[in-house]
């Protein structure tokens, strides 16, 4: 279990930051590929394939451009539009929805610990990145059609929310993460035991 | 559960059709092609070196520049902007930035040489330039209205003693008569297509004379001065203020001419120059690419 947690994390600290020397050397499709497997050693025995390793599955592939194509190349584009554009908004749209079924997986998991406290933490977690997440998607497209100082007092709001956000989702696998002792394959005998 | 999958999903929905209404109002606010603003520059040919600004409006997301210009003849490329090494692909240089658009400047060196002859003694009047921007070709595309007087030839009969200008369109300048003199003609810039956007005042010995509709000088203290010409003695003064319309959407840069001759029976002509940098309003520019596309 802390296994896939740590697979998870660190897929998520690779999308989350990009170094670009030439290519970029934490490159998203590794990160989708290590939420993947983790997500695969999440999976409850015997149970179909979970919709999350699905959607992380379709990003390993449709990431791929990104380990080419720098921050700054997106931003000469006309952030949406261009097929460019296009591209990386159905990128941020999959990767939100990648989290709304992981919160679902990781919501079962955090059942078998029998922890009220951190059942009630996880629901806060969860709506908590739903609604900032959400609203910054929704918030983005409506940068293009505002002025100038505006939307670069907003950009840098809505980019600073998205990064609280993401890094405290982090933080947080990495608590649910802790609740799992090394040797523990966890407290349910129904997950897979080499987790 | 199932509420929430639903209501997850309406959300995904909602920005999706966020991310498609966003996008097209986006494309509606594109233009085609830059359109420049309408100038109205009446400028002298100089001995070395005469300097012309043009104003365009281009899409914000386009990274469009003036690359070239001719009109008459004359081929010209506009000035680099000076910041060689700060020459970022993703900074674009512009004079004043809108929700879509970007109000550019572009200034040109002509150097007197480039002129022909019979430009030099003739001037050149101009009202359409073939402009060649990054990435498309030529097109023929009015500008307004560009003069480029001959050089005048100068003498001290009325002389210069001291102007300011300031860039809120007021401008002042002292001139006095090295004999006597009388001012027969003040000629104004491009008639009565500009009177709105300026106010010119000739004062000598307490007497003032006007021209222009631009502030809110009744119209009986208005006194066309080539109906009454000035007299001045040797040494007298002559004050003249110029107010420009500072939120007109126009580019002025215009001269006013005045010409009369010395007692003695020698002619002059001094030009007095005043130059606005245009600020416009989103509104300005609006009502600019709306005019452009009912022309189409």
């Amino acid at each position: 279990m802390r296994v896939a947690f740590k697979y998870i994390i660190i897929g998520f600290l690779l999308i989350l930051f990009d170094i670009h020397v030439f290519i970029d050397i934490l490159p998203d499709p590794v990160g989708y590929l290590m939420i993947f497997i983790g997500t695969r050693k999440l999976e409850f025995k015997g149970s179909s394939t979970h919709p999350t390793s699905v959607v992380a599955s379709i990003l390993i592939f449709a990431s791929l451009p990104t380990i080419f194509l720098d921050a700054q190349f997106f931003s000469q584009q006309v952030s949406i539009g261009e097929w460019w554009g296009i591209y990386r908004n159905v990128l941020s749209l999959l990767d939100i929805i990648l989290v709304y079924f992981l919160f679902q997986l990781i919501k079962d998991v955090v059942k078998t610990l029998n922890s009220f406290e951190l059942i009630r933490k996880t629901e806060k977690m969860y709506k908590w990145y739903m609604i900032v997440m959400l609203t910054v998607l929704f918030i983005q497209p409506f940068l293009l059609n505002i002025n100038g100082q505006a939307a670069i007092g907003l950009m840098l709001l809505v980019v600073a929310c998205a990064l609280i956000t993401q890094i405290s989702f982090i933080f947080f696998l990495r608590n649910i993460q802790k609740q799992f002792t090394p040797s523990s394959p966890g407290k349910g005998d129904k997950f897979n035991i080499e987790a | 559960m199932s509420v929430k999958k639903y209501w997850f999903w309406i959300v995904i929905s909602t920005i999706i059709i966020s991310w498609f209404g966003n996008t097209l109002y986006f494309k509606s606010k594109q233009l085609d092609a830059p359109i420049f603003l309408t100038h109205y520059i009446n400028l002298n040919i100089e001995e070395e070196v005469t300097y012309l600004s043009l104003y365009y409006i281009t899409n914000k997301t386009d990274f469009t520049e003036l690359q070239q210009i001719q009109m008459e003849g004359l081929t010209l490329y506009p000035q680099n902007n000076g910041f060689f090494f700060m020459n970022d692909q993703n900074q674009q240089q512009y004079h004043q930035e809108f929700t879509h658009h970007y109000l550019k400047k572009a200034t040109f060196e002509i150097h007197k040489d480039q002129f022909n002859a019979k430009q030099l003694k003739d001037g050149l009047e101009i009202e359409k330039i073939e402009a060649v921007f990054s990435q498309s070709p030529s097109k023929s595309m009015p500008v307004g209205q560009i003069h480029m007087n001959p050089n005048e030839v100068r003498n001290d009969l009325l002389r210069n003693d001291r102007s300011s200008g300031s860039s809120n369109g007021d401008f002042q300048s002292n001139h006095s008569a090295s004999e006597a003199l009388t001012i027969t003609e003040l000629i104004l810039p491009f008639g009565k297509q500009l009177e709105k956007e300026y106010e010119i005042k000739l004062t000598h010995n307490h007497q003032s004379y006007f021209a222009g509709t631009f502030t809110n000088t009744t119209v009986s203290n208005r006194y066309p001065v080539n109906k009454q010409p000035i007299q001045m003695k040797e040494n007298d003064t002559l004050l003249t203020k110029i107010q420009l319309n500072t939120k007109s959407n126009k580019v002025l840069n215009i001269q006013f001419i005045l010409r009369g001759q010395s007692n003695s029976g020698k002619k002059f002509q001094t030009s007095i120059n005043a130059y606005l940098e245009p600020y416009l309003t989103q509104s300005d520019i609006n009502s600019y690419i709306e005019r452009a596309s009912e022309v189409k």
